[in-house]
């Protein structure tokens, strides 16, 4: 690292998929709209902003969004028309900076400490990017500006949507110290009520504890909780990380019986992990099969091929051989995944001594 | 009941069972172990449904009676015990199990619940126990573990007027030995699990084969199993066997497993662990290369043949594997650079495989 501080962005696009949504079909302006996927264990994937003060958040059952909110209008997700959508606003972040660190469709690392273009003022650059992406979409973002990935994103939290918010340490100093440890990114629901039980509830609570404490009942991580009490975070904006492994999964509206229909519900599956594979240009060796059942118990099975793979046949083939009826027995299953890991760049399958014998 | 009973000999029958019987199972009787007691001995036998194993243990024994008992805790149990003698004596619903100064209490479970494991009493055909276990030994690297063909993850025992062979394939590679027999024995298909186990049985003597419906009974003089057998055509093996040998080379089988392991060090994982052989003029050169480098290798060899020189590439696991069961000179037989290769001990021993060549 250079000398002086980073300058870091986080970059939210605003309940995006709603706003895509929102965008293409006028209809919708102004109402409130979840965009989910139909059936009757759908969860909310996005809900505009409209939608939010009925209590509409996304991850809802959808069945519970309905009941807060009678009028709220469902709209199927269109993946193909995001990704496209959020090319463009990536296009937008890479010509500022190549240190762009894609968490998901709508929201990115920004390192502008030395930019492309665009002068020195980090704030300057996000109110750029803002207005950019506004130009070359349609849509807005909210950007949070600071030092590090931790405090960029407390930022952006900030100030929802549409709007851009700059960070100071000093400024997060007295912020984190009386921000509930729910609050804090990286905390989630679980481990906020293991530091509750703890007596832990705040940032200021964080701080007086020893980190050696929060190392022993949380491991490293516990060690990235004391630091980032005090809004410290070391880590690198890393651009392109290679993904650990690429999987797709998928609830059922009722629940599957029997091999067969288990079996029916991969290739859709396949196919998906198969287009992300190849958009990134990987293959992998182990093909995990994951089953979530109706007495909720989650089974997983593996499989290690000798060669990479990643074509949809190949992998349905793969998954389906996992799928058993000593796996399921009698019980119903809820959720069907399929993941590839083991990645690597794809290779060459080696010939196989009956079937190089019989093309002969 | 009252038995006295050598404490190695105990363990080493436990030993056998213990990797046989389940430690959990669907149905829990399962992971115990039925005692049989005689004037005699203590007969002591499990099952994991594939294969049904029983041991016997001389032992000075009063007053039989039969009882089952969890198998892993017992044998954890005989396996800690300081002392060479075992005391062993059923009272009540718990079986004393009584050492040095130790003394277990160990609760028994439902005999009569415990399904019938029923070993034949006659012999169909009689194998040399030795012979059968280094044949199966030397060829059960080939046979999968994965593949989703069920006939690779079996190893094939065929018997021919004076000799047996056993086959195992994974479908780029092919491990055979032939060894004498005698008899008219059937020809099958034994998971190479299950061959794993029968290996780890077989010592000195004869192992009697009986046949039954989808099912080998195999009985030494300590052990009786049963073995589930596999259903499905294995593949004609012999037809990939090259008949037309154009290049012949011959060397100490130590130097070439070390000149191998040497270059493969910078072998592409990625590109099946390639290594080129080039022979010429009683040279036959090693060659890899991978990300990080390349690697060569030079050794005399005896060269024989009508074909002055040759490339050649193989996955560099596939060599070592192969090499693995052939002592003092190997001899390698190659019919082309396309063509799948033979290597064998030079002089015979009934041992060979043959695996695919990579393209060059």
């Amino acid at each position: 690292m250079g000398e002086g501080p980073r300058k870091i962005l986080h970059v939210d696009m605003d309940a995006f998929y709603a706003s895509v949504e929102q965008r293409d079909d006028p209809r919708l302006r102004g109402r409130p709209v979840a965009v989910a996927w139909g059936g009757k264990r759908s969860v909310v994937l996005t809900a505009s902003y409209e939608a939010r003060p009925f209590g509409v958040r996304s991850a809802m059952p959808l069945y519970r969004a309905l009941e807060r909110c009678p009028g709220l209008v469902v709209v199927e997700p269109r993946f193909e028309v995001y990704r496209e959508v959020s090319a463009g606003v990536r296009e937008v972040f890479r010509s500022y900076t190549p240190l762009v660190e894609p968490l998901s469709l709508d929201e990115a690392y920004l390192d502008v400490t030395a930019p492309l273009r665009g002068g020195p003022s980090a704030t300057r650059i996000a109110q750029g990017i803002r207005a950019e992406i506004r130009a070359a979409t349609g849509l807005t973002a909210t950007a949070g500006v600071s030092v590090n990935k931790f405090l960029a994103k407390l930022a952006s939290g900030l100030n929802k949507p549409d709007g851009l918010t700059v960070l100071l340490p000093a400024q997060a100093d007295a912020l984190l110290a009386s921000l509930p440890t729910s609050a804090f990114h990286g905390i989630g629901p679980a481990t906020a009520a293991k530091l509750a039980a703890h007596g832990i509830h705040t940032g200021g609570d964080l701080r007086r504890t020893p980190p050696a404490h929060l190392a022993a009942w949380f491991g490293r991580v516990g060690e990235h909780f004391a630091r980032i009490a005090w809004g410290e975070d070391d880590r690198p904006v890393e651009p392109d990380r290679a993904p650990v492994s690429v999987g797709s999964e998928a609830t059922v509206a009722e629940d599957l019986r029997g091999v067969e229909a288990v079996r029916a519900a991969l290739p859709p599956l396949a196919r998906g992990v198969e287009e992300r594979l190849a958009r990134a240009g990987l293959a992998g060796r182990v093909v995990v099969l994951k089953l979530k059942l109706d007495d909720r118990s989650v089974v997983t099975r593996r499989v290690t091929l000798p060669h990479p793979v990643r074509d949809e046949a190949t992998l349905t083939r793969t998954a389906a051989h996992l799928v058993t009826a000593e796996l399921i027995g009698e019980k119903g299953v809820r959720l069907v995944g399929l993941t590839v890991s083991g990645l690597g760049p794809p290779t060459e399958p080696p010939p196989t001594l009956f079937g190089a014998v019989e093309s002969e | 009941m009252r038995a006295h009973v050598t404490k190695k000999i105990l363990s080493e029958a436990l030993g056998l069972l213990e990797r046989v019987i389940p430690s959990r199972s669907s149905n829990p009787l399962l992971t115990s172990l039925k005692v049989e007691a005689s004037a005699e001995g203590l007969t002591l036998s499990g099952t994991n449904l594939e294969i049904d194993l029983s041991c016997f243990v001389p032992a000075e024994v009063q007053d039989p009676r039969p009882l089952v008992v969890p198998a892993h805790l017992f044998a954890q149990i005989v396996r800690n015990l300081a002392g060479e003698l075992v005391e062993l004596e059923l009272a009540g619903h718990e079986l004393a199990v009584r050492a040095g100064g130790s003394d277990f209490k160990l609760q028994i479970g439902d005999f009569e619940a415990y399904p019938p494991l029923s070993f034949p009493n006659h012999a169909d055909v009689s194998l040399d126990a030795a012979e059968l276990s280094r044949a199966l030994g030397s060829v059960r690297y080939a046979a999968s573990n994965e593949a989703f063909q069920a006939v690779f993850r079996g190893i094939k025992l065929e018997h021919r007027a004076e000799s047996a062979r056993v086959v195992a394939s994974d479908g780029y590679r092919v491990a055979l030995r032939d060894f004498p027999a005698s008899g008219a024995g059937r020809s099958l298909i034994i998971p190479a699990r299950s061959a794993d186990e029968l290996i780890r049985v077989l010592r000195d003597g004869e192992a009697r084969f009986t046949y039954g419906e989808g099912m080998l009974s195999v009985t030494t003089e300590r052990v009786r199993m049963n073995l589930k057998l596999l259903d499905g055509e294995f593949p004609d093996y012999e037809r990939v066997i090259p008949k037309d040998i154009r290049l012949q080379v011959t060397l100490p089988a130590t130097a070439l497993k070390e000149a191998v392991g040497r270059v493969a060090v910078l072998a592409d994982k990625n590109a099946n662990n390639r290594v080129e052989f080039l022979v010429s003029e009683g040279k036959l050169r090693l060659a890899a290369e991978g990300d990080y480098g390349r690697a060569q290798d030079t050794l005399d060899v005896v060269q024989g043949g009508a074909e002055p020189a040759m490339s050649l590439a193989f996955n560099a696991r596939h060599v070592l594997d192969a090499l693995g069961p052939i002592e003092g000179e190997a001899e390698l037989l190659f019919s082309g650079s396309t063509s799948p290769a033979i290597f064998r001990a030079s002089g015979g021993g009934g041992y060979m495989a043959v695996m695919v060549t990579l393209r060059v």
